[in-house]
């Protein structure tokens, strides 16, 4: 038996049934982000962006974040773009899963 | 790939507040912490840091400071805590991945409620450099994901020795996210069972039935010693925190809140008193008050609590290797996973029942604590008088034994030596303190002083045998012993015993009352 039938999230009872029915839909997981960005089909500044769209948008009822890190992560997210666009095996290898 | 982490991780540039309003005011930090690096390392991106429950102390993940962490399921409920902010973010779709802590169930309450999955790894497994602790010996930190591959990824991304945390592991990494692949056909499953089905919520069992049944599982095996092992972890948490934050509490009590012991939609802020802090710090700091005189007593308290919770639990590691672990150890088929409930009860209200989360929080602590082996508390307002009811009724506490022992020597030396000092001073200075001797039986203390400084010195040396030594639990003691005196024939007896008072502190232990 495979451990993906224990993946998927309890049915969601919320009065804000949005996020996370939109999370469910649209949200992509670690490793697919990763591939996606490491096959150039998305940038590291634009998966960074929509997640801080995503808190922006819905942060003020979930009151998760205290401090967001917003210039640090466009930054960082722009420096890992363009070490893919120049090439670099960094974000191929197996060191780097999460890119 | 974005991920946030619970403000009690170092984030270079801001101050780690670990959800508290004391540690605003600390520089910010120079550099990241090692997870927070170690993931970057792997191509990762910081977006942010998290809610949290005031210093990692709270279940409810409600914070007074900053607000409720909101359960993206039903907002109206609570997430979860101490990792409130990385449940409610992972959850809500916010970031994939986030990190949080785990001292007594912080990463596996939000995971919990919030519908995601945690990991607490092992103790040691994930280097905590550079994150604020709270209970040093229970602290983890982990990740949550919202699928089990994501997790994987993660803590494979986290793994590894670091010489700047000493109790990570020096193993180098073992991946895990190679085996998800292989499935589960050869792990042995069991249902916890005795402890882990007590005080369990309908909708915590319905849980963990439904998942045994889709994983086939029907083999029930029963944790030895869980109860105890939660008033173990109850007893180190409280004297670990209670040394962490001793100097706060001298210099700031007031600005310590109770985060999640009261209703967060109460406007009750103003209630910010001591007193009414003892709600989150109780444990922390058992009967404190204000002003020097008292800290300097919590940190005797705290001192000794913590000689006699390691004490205690060394016993209690001892007797449980010795008999009930020790036999499910050699179980001819251990299970190599425990399925059981991760909360005991489903995500509550943050606000209707808040009046209940006392007792909520109860039933969370628990689970936790007594969920991770030898370690482990009881409910919360009854474990420390449980915890003290298991430490009276030791017999032979090495340290009470030796300081007994030491006594008894002294005092027979003394008596050979006509010390009248040294005799006065063990016999209790109360006029209920007896001496029957072999001429003569004396009432109180002064009558007894009064008979030894009349006393002749001469002819009192004596040789004793069958000295035996009892020590019940911290404060009473019972000493037997055989004498003879070259200048009596026959053989005479000598009990001494040291009967405390409740509630004991070492310090006050009362004088020997003997008999000679």
């Amino acid at each position: 038996m495979s451990l993906r039938c224990l993946t998927k999230p309890s049915r969601p009872v919320s009065l804000q049934p949005d996020i996370v029915a939109a999370a469910d839909r649209d949200g992509l997981s670690a490793s697919e982000i990763a591939q996606a960005v490491k096959g150039r089909k998305l940038s590291a500044l634009g998966v960074i962006e929509a997640a801080l769209a995503r808190i922006a948008k819905h942060d003020h009822v979930l009151n998760s974040f205290t401090d967001v890190t917003a210039d640090r992560a466009r930054a960082k997210a722009r420096a890992l773009d363009a070490a893919i666009a120049a090439g670099s095996n960094v974000g191929r290898s197996q060191a780097c899963p999460l890119r | 790939m974005p991920f946030a982490v619970k403000n009690l991780f170092d984030v270079q540039g801001l101050s780690t507040r670990a959800g508290s309003k004391i540690n605003r005011d600390l520089k910010p930090t120079p550099r990241d912490a090692t997870l927070i690096e170690r993931l970057e390392a792997a191509g990762a991106v910081l977006v942010g840091a998290l809610n949290m429950g005031e210093y990692a102390y709270d279940f409810t993940g409600e914070n007074i400071h900053d607000g409720p962490s909101r359960n993206p399921h039903d907002v109206t409920r609570m997430t979860g805590g101490s990792s409130g902010g990385s449940g409610s973010a992972v959850g809500g779709g916010l970031v994939p991945l986030a990190l949080g802590s785990d001292t007594n169930g912080s990463i596996r309450v939000p995971s919990s409620f919030c519908g995601v999955f945690g990991l607490k790894p092992t103790y040691g497994r994930l280097s905590r450099v550079r994150s604020f602790p709270f209970v040093s010996s229970f602290d983890h930190l982990g990740p949550f994901a919202r699928n089990v591959g994501d997790l994987a990824l993660a803590y494979d991304a986290m793994q590894g020795p670091d010489p700047d945390d000493v109790v990570c592991t020096t193993r180098p990494a073992e991946p895990v996210s190679p085996v998800l692949a292989e499935g589960i056909g050869e792990v042995r499953i069991a249902v916890a069972g005795g402890y882990f089905q007590k005080n369990v919520f309908p909708e915590a069992t319905e849980a963990v039935t439904r998942i045994a049944k889709a994983l086939g599982v029907t083999r029930t095996v029963e944790i030895p010693e869980a109860a105890r092992a939660r008033a173990a972890a109850y007893v180190i948490s409280t004297c670990e925190g209670a040394s962490l934050h001793l100097d706060q509490v001298a210099q700031a009590a007031e600005r310590f809140r109770s985060g999640g012991a009261r209703p967060v939609a109460g406007g009750s802020d103003d209630s910010s008193t001591f007193g009414r802090s003892r709600a989150k710090i109780p444990p922390l700091v058992p009967h404190a008050g204000t002003g020097a005189v008292q800290i300097r007593r919590c940190h005797r308290r705290a001192g000794d609590a913590l000689r006699r919770a390691k004490t205690w639990t060394d016993d209690f590691c001892a007797r449980w290797r010795r008999t009930a672990g020790a036999r499910q150890y050699r179980h001819p088929h251990p299970a190599d996973f425990l399925h059981r409930p991760s909360g005991g009860c489903g995500a509550r209200s943050a606000r209707a029942d808040a009046d209940r989360s006392a007792d909520h929080r109860s039933t969370l602590a628990g689970r936790y604590r007594a969920a991770r082996g030898p370690g482990i508390g009881t409910r919360r307002r009854r474990v420390g008088a449980k915890a003290e009811r298991d430490l009276a009724m030791q017999v032979d506490l090495p340290d009470v034994l030796a300081e007994v022992t030491a006594q008894f020597a002294r005092y027979e030396k003394a008596l050979v030596t006509n010390d009248v000092a040294v005799l006065d001073e063990l016999f209790r200075a109360d006029p209920r303190t007896l001496r029957y001797g072999i001429g003569e039986n004396l009432y109180g203390h002064e009558a007894i002083m009064a008979f030894r400084a009349a006393r002749p010195s001469a002819g009192l040396m004596r040789r004793t045998a069958g000295t035996v030594i009892t020590t019940y639990g911290r404060d009473a003691a019972v000493a037997s012993t055989l004498f003879y005196r070259e200048t009596a024939p026959g053989k005479g007896r000598t009990a001494d015993a040291d009967m405390g008072e409740i509630p004991r502190r070492l310090e006050n232990r009362r004088r020997p009352c003997q008999r000679d």
